[in-house]
């Protein structure tokens, strides 16, 4: 097949030429020897969700999102209507402790998911340790901070736990996050 | 740009003992990450035609096969607290038919696969990579040495060349090697990113469309034609996509029209990594409001561009600019999350602006005397870019080069100057299309 407006060969099958729409003209090419590379005949145009795998998106990242809108959100009301004490001391901890088992948890369950969470018990600890920190700066003493510490305590011992148990996963998933 | 021999060179054959679960990217991977966005990533594609069905069973062990001796292609990127990094893959359930437009999205981090997928249809392989992990010359020598192994599995007897890699070797050392760290040099002198914004082609993108046009051409053919305006091919063709995108303009052009063109830097620096080691100079003309300026001018104010471009010098400057930037101990300390944006910025008003397309030469494809009765062609394909309507890539095998024009618009007003300009001249073009 040829296209005289083009002046060039086209694929045996080409109805119309692809460069200029004109009819293909069914005349015999010019370069010999040549077969035709086909493509599949393509459906409809799919939407982005059919590339983006599913079975792999761990909850982890999401979860840690939330807790930190969260404790924004907590600490935003409680300054408002004048509860702030209760909510850093001992609700935001009490969130933390409870994020930490999950993750914990989350982990001895399913073996892709044993070191997955090795970051979020390291930022748990953080914020636990911010909150510490506060409860030091106001009261030149860790009397507020008890829960804070309890939390951080339960983040790094799961963190441990885990490090015991899978220690090349561990040692891998935070060489890689922190670039060690 | 396969222009470096993969087979053990005896001197430097250090095989890796253990490979790293992960490892960090090379400097030029840096922005790929970076620039992707939500559904859009860099993927480039190279395909083999095969003169029979592929057999997707055979595939699948090919890739099994060579997987050990390729270790840095079989990843994907997830993110560290302050930089991408590579993490290895072992889900090689990466075979599958070809039912979609080509170089589709291809899913970072979150997922269980290396950022790489091959695809069969018929007669033809399609090898689809993330360029984070390699550059083009790189990948040819992995979609070579699968093919390769394909045929072999085939029963094919298979001469080892220094064409593929051969399998029964470790990987070595130099394959992982950073050539741009290790080459660059500290000089401060002349180093710079100022360029012109360069003219850009706008043409009606189709979300999820991609449309591809190959033009093969006997390599004899262009060879004449350009010897006819004493060009060589490469500037030839050049002129002849940059005459394409002034002629198709809707007015008069006042901004430079510009192509950047890629080159290897492997030969320069005699590197064997199987990472990315290329650079790129962006040559072009403006044409100040002229609308009268034929071809040959064109070349005229060209001439010597591409060379001065290309230079060792030039390219080595570039070099250190990109790893003195990469190696910025401010940008070390910014979380990932705050210099994404900011290199996404960068990229597209300081990188991507800068060339109105690119044109991508892979040179002359290689391989062992027996494949050539089994490969009947091979094609490359560059993936979408936000900005950059229309691509370019070619490559030459079996004296016959085809170049391949892909582009999110169903418009073909370019390709259609490109290829009657060459027609014009004498040169013999078959055009297909997946379209």
């Amino acid at each position: 097949m040829r296209c005289n407006e083009c002046n060039v060969d086209l694929a045996e099958n080409a109805k119309v030429c692809p460069l200029c729409g004109s009819k293909a003209s069914d005349e015999e090419a010019v370069i010999k020897n040549m077969i035709t590379a086909e493509y599949p005949e393509y459906g409809e145009l799919r939407p982005l969700e059919y590339y983006i795998q599913k079975n792999d998106v761990y909850f982890g990242k999401w979860m840690m999102v939330g807790i930190v809108a969260l404790s924004a959100i907590l600490l935003v009301i409680s300054a408002i209507f004048s509860f702030l004490d209760t909510v850093l001391y001992i609700v935001l901890p009490v969130v933390y402790a409870l994020a930490a088992i999950v993750y914990f948890v989350s982990s001895l369950k399913e073996k892709k998911n044993h070191a997955r969470g090795a970051m979020y018990f390291i930022m748990l600890a953080i914020l636990d340790g911010i909150i510490v920190l506060a409860g030091y700066l106001t009261t030149k003493g860790i009397g507020q901070g008890y829960y804070a510490l309890g939390s951080a305590v339960v983040a790094l011992l799961a963190l441990m736990i885990l490090g015991g148990k899978y220690p090349q996963e561990i040692d891998n998933e935070l060489a890689g996050r922190f670039h060690r | 740009m396969a222009d470096w021999k993969i087979n053990p060179i005896k001197e430097d054959c250090e095989e890796v003992s253990e490979v790293p679960q992960w490892f960090p990217l090379d400097v030029a991977a840096t922005i790929y990450p970076n620039a992707a966005r939500h559904g859009w990533s860099t993927v480039y594609r190279f395909a083999f035609i095969m003169k029979e069905e592929v057999d997707p069973v055979i595939l699948k062990q090919a890739l099994k096969d060579i997987a050990p001796r390729f270790p840095s292609f079989l990843v994907n990127i997830k993110s560290g607290l302050f930089w991408y990094y590579f993490e290895r893959k072992d889900d090689l359930d990466i075979v599958e038919p070809e039912d979609y437009y080509p170089c589709r999205y291809i899913q970072m981090g979150e997922s269980t696969k290396p950022a790489m997928r091959i695809l069969y249809y018929k007669n033809r392989i399609s090898i689809e990579t993330f360029h984070a992990i390699a550059d083009g010359g790189a990948a040819l020598v992995f979609n070579k040495t699968l093919v390769a192994r394909y045929l072999e599995l085939k029963g094919v007897k298979i001469t080892r060349t220094e064409d593929i890699a051969d399998i029964d070797y470790k990987p070595r050392k130099y394959e992982f090697e950073d050539s741009f760290r290790k080459n660059y040099t500290k000089e401060t002198k002349g180093l710079t990113r100022k360029e012109e914004t360069a003219y850009c082609y706008k043409a009606p993108a189709i979300k999820n469309y991609y449309k591809v046009i190959h033009g093969l051409i006997p390599v004899e053919d262009l060879k004449a034609a350009a010897k006819a305006h004493s060009m060589t091919i490469t500037e030839f063709l050049m002129v002849a996509y940059l005459y394409a995108f002034y002629k198709t303009a809707p007015g008069k052009v006042n901004k430079p029209i510009k192509i950047s063109i890629p080159a290897s830097l492997r030969a320069r620096y005699k590197s064997k990594t199987l990472r990315n080691f290329s650079l790129f100079a962006n040559v072009g003309f403006n044409p100040k409001g002229r609308t009268d300026i034929t071809f040959e001018e064109i070349f005229e104010m060209v001439k010597g561009k591409m060379e001065e471009g290309l230079s060792d010098d030039s390219l080595h400057k570039m070099l250190c600019v990109n790893a003195r930037d990469a190696s910025n101990p401010i940008l070390g300390i910014v979380p990932s999350f705050l210099k994404k944006p900011v290199m996404q910025f960068i990229f597209d008003h300081a990188g991507e602006n800068k060339f109105t397309s690119g044109m991508t030469n892979l040179g002359i494809v290689k391989l062992p005397p027996e494949m050539y009765e089994h490969v009947e062609r091979v094609e490359c394909l560059l993936g979408s870019s936000p900005t950059k309507k229309i691509l370019c890539a070619m490559i030459t095998y079996n004296s016959i080069i085809n170049i391949s024009f892909t582009s999110d618009s169903e418009k073909t007003d370019v390709q259609r100057v490109f290829f009657r300009v060459l027609s014009e001249r004498g040169v013999r073009v078959r055009v297909e299309s997946n379209d």
